[in-house]
């Protein structure tokens, strides 16, 4: 037996020539013949039915009306940008510092910053408006698609099943 | 002497994108050329060393400067790039194929989209596209490089014996008998952590159950690191499979040196150099035959082409109980090191830089 060739009863490649392949997988399949016949292994239904099929927010739950809300509702919340409040835990200088911090931001930073946020917060809320509107208008159509659905099946069986 | 210039989206210690901007740092300094660090993210152990990204783009646009990009994940700062004046090459350490954070983590997925987006643009206005690994190299072709203008650097490896082990840690995992599994990433799906928990359930309670599964690596996805967990419960092994987050490098180096086998499920890995760390430990090397880890392993370690638990279950018993097997797997191991050490990739740096027209100095 070729020691590269794949066995497809035993899914391993060794490409060490050095090692006799051909007799390790021989040996692989007795040793998995003996323990299945002992019934040592967890059955594969097991192994299978302890994962999910598919994954908590694939596609399924993607076209799911409660999950995309609430995905709107997490984005809404950070939507806002915030200013950075500062504190300190220092002792007794503690508020001498977060005064320091305060009057420099104030006077080097703030006016420049303060602007973009206020860009950016609109910008992002603009974004999630137009999601919004695009998950209603998605409702409406798949509305619309019921209705023909509908529709088509009553006509169908009005001609007879066909 | 050429001014060098090399970008990137974090330096932080023990990452290994990080580690490769050091060392090709060191090099160029080495050979006499002028050379600076810019990161999205910087670390505070890298402050000094590594300067704002934002500053790259204030660079003076001069023709014969040189800007290599490393490109390891979607970072805004992918324009700069493709503003520069000067010469551009472009390191490509992969990105996971987006589908693998399907349903598992949006952003992610939608960082690995766009990342993967991005790379059109980027190799279209690369001088040289390089890859880590031919695996990579490969991808930046189908992005639409050229393939004379790409090639390969692989990457520059830590210098494992510069980072002893924890000793406290070693002894503590040296305890008892017990076959110590070991795999080291993010806890991301892509590597296939929910397989290689099942294969570990059937070794464990089929073959030895006096053994332990360690997942060393940060949670990426919490929702995916429950998952994990709870099938762990259900399969009956979470007594032995255990997560061990983000650790020092001491204690990295302790994980490898009390591992009895590292094992790799991985779907998709650019490169793999957990592996390599691997086989600089002495560790046989088990790993699913997917994307760029049979071009790293050669012909060393041993491939699994399917799950089928049983008998790669099987193998892995062979690799951890067989003295012979074993030896000869670590043997073939250390030949396949040999190709990849610093010499190779510090040559491989030196013929990239003439093919760009910087001449190496020293």
């Amino acid at each position: 037996m070729d020691a590269n060739k794949p066995n497809p009863q035993i899914p391993l490649e060794i490409r060490d020539p050095a090692l006799n392949a051909a007799g390790l997988i021989r040996r692989i399949a007795e040793q998995v013949s003996r323990r299945r016949a002992e019934g040592l292994y967890p059955s594969a239904d097991k192994l299978r039915a302890a994962w999910p099929q598919t994954a908590p927010g694939s596609k399924a739950a993607l076209i799911d009306d409660d999950y995309i809300f609430r995905l709107l509702k997490d984005l809404t919340v950070d939507s806002y940008l915030q200013e950075v409040q500062f504190t300190s835990t220092a002792p007794v200088v503690g508020p001498v510092i977060v005064a320091v911090r305060r009057a420099w931001n104030w006077m080097s930073t703030r006016w420049y910053v303060l602007p973009l946020f206020k860009q950016q917060s609109r910008y992002n809320e603009q974004v999630i408006i137009s999601m919004y509107r695009l998950l209603q208008s998605n409702r409406a159509l798949q509305a619309q698609v019921d209705e023909l659905q509908q529709r088509l099946t009553n006509l169908e069986r009005a001609d007879g099943g066909q | 002497m050429m001014r060098v210039y090399q970008l990137t989206n974090g330096m932080m210690a023990g990452d290994a994108v990080s580690n490769h901007v050091l060392e090709i740092d060191a090099r160029l300094r080495a050979w006499g050329h002028s050379s600076q660090i810019f990161a999205g993210y910087i670390a505070p152990e890298m402050e000094g060393r590594v300067q704002p990204d934002a500053q790259c783009a204030l660079l003076p646009a001069q023709a014969d400067s040189l800007l290599i990009y490393h490109y390891s994940i979607y970072n805004p700062n992918y324009r700069l790039f493709a503003r520069a004046r000067g010469k551009r090459i472009l390191v490509y350490h992969n990105i996971t194929p987006a589908r693998y954070f399907s349903g598992w983590d949006t952003r992610q997925e939608m960082q690995c989209m766009l990342g993967r987006e991005a790379l059109k643009d980027l190799v279209a206005v690369a001088d040289l596209s390089l890859g880590d690994s031919g695996y990579n190299r490969q991808e930046l072709v189908e992005a639409g490089a050229s393939p004379e203008k790409t090639g390969v650097l692989p990457i520059f490896l830590s210098n494992f014996d510069a980072r002893p082990a924890d000793t406290d840690l070693l002894h503590r995992l040296r305890q008892g008998s017990a076959a110590n599994w070991l795999t080291v990433g993010r806890v991301v799906p892509g590597k296939g952590l929910h397989d290689l928990i099942r294969l570990f359930a059937v070794y464990a309670r089929a073959i030895n159950p006096d053994s332990r599964l360690y997942i060393v690596g940060s949670m990426g996805i919490p929702a995916y690191a429950d998952a994990l967990v709870k099938l762990a419960h259900s399969l009956g092994v979470a007594d032995r499979v255990i997560f061990a987050g983000r650790v020092s490098d001491a204690h990295l180096t302790a994980y490898y040196q009390a591992a009895d086998l590292y094992v790799v499920a991985s779907y998709h890995e650019g490169f793999c150099v957990p592996a390599v760390e691997s086989m600089h430990f002495g560790l046989p090397v088990l790993g699913r035959k997917a994307a760029a880890l049979p071009e790293t392993l050669g012909d060393a370690g041993v491939l699994f082409t399917r799950l089928g638990y049983e008998s790669v279950a099987e193998i892995a018993h062979l690799l951890i109980a067989d003295r012979d097997i074993r030896a000869q797997v670590i043997r073939k191991q250390r030949e396949r090191l040999q190709a990849l050490n610093p010499h190779q990739t510090e040559s491989a740096l030196r013929a990239i830089l003439n093919r760009v027209g910087l001449q190496n100095g020293r």
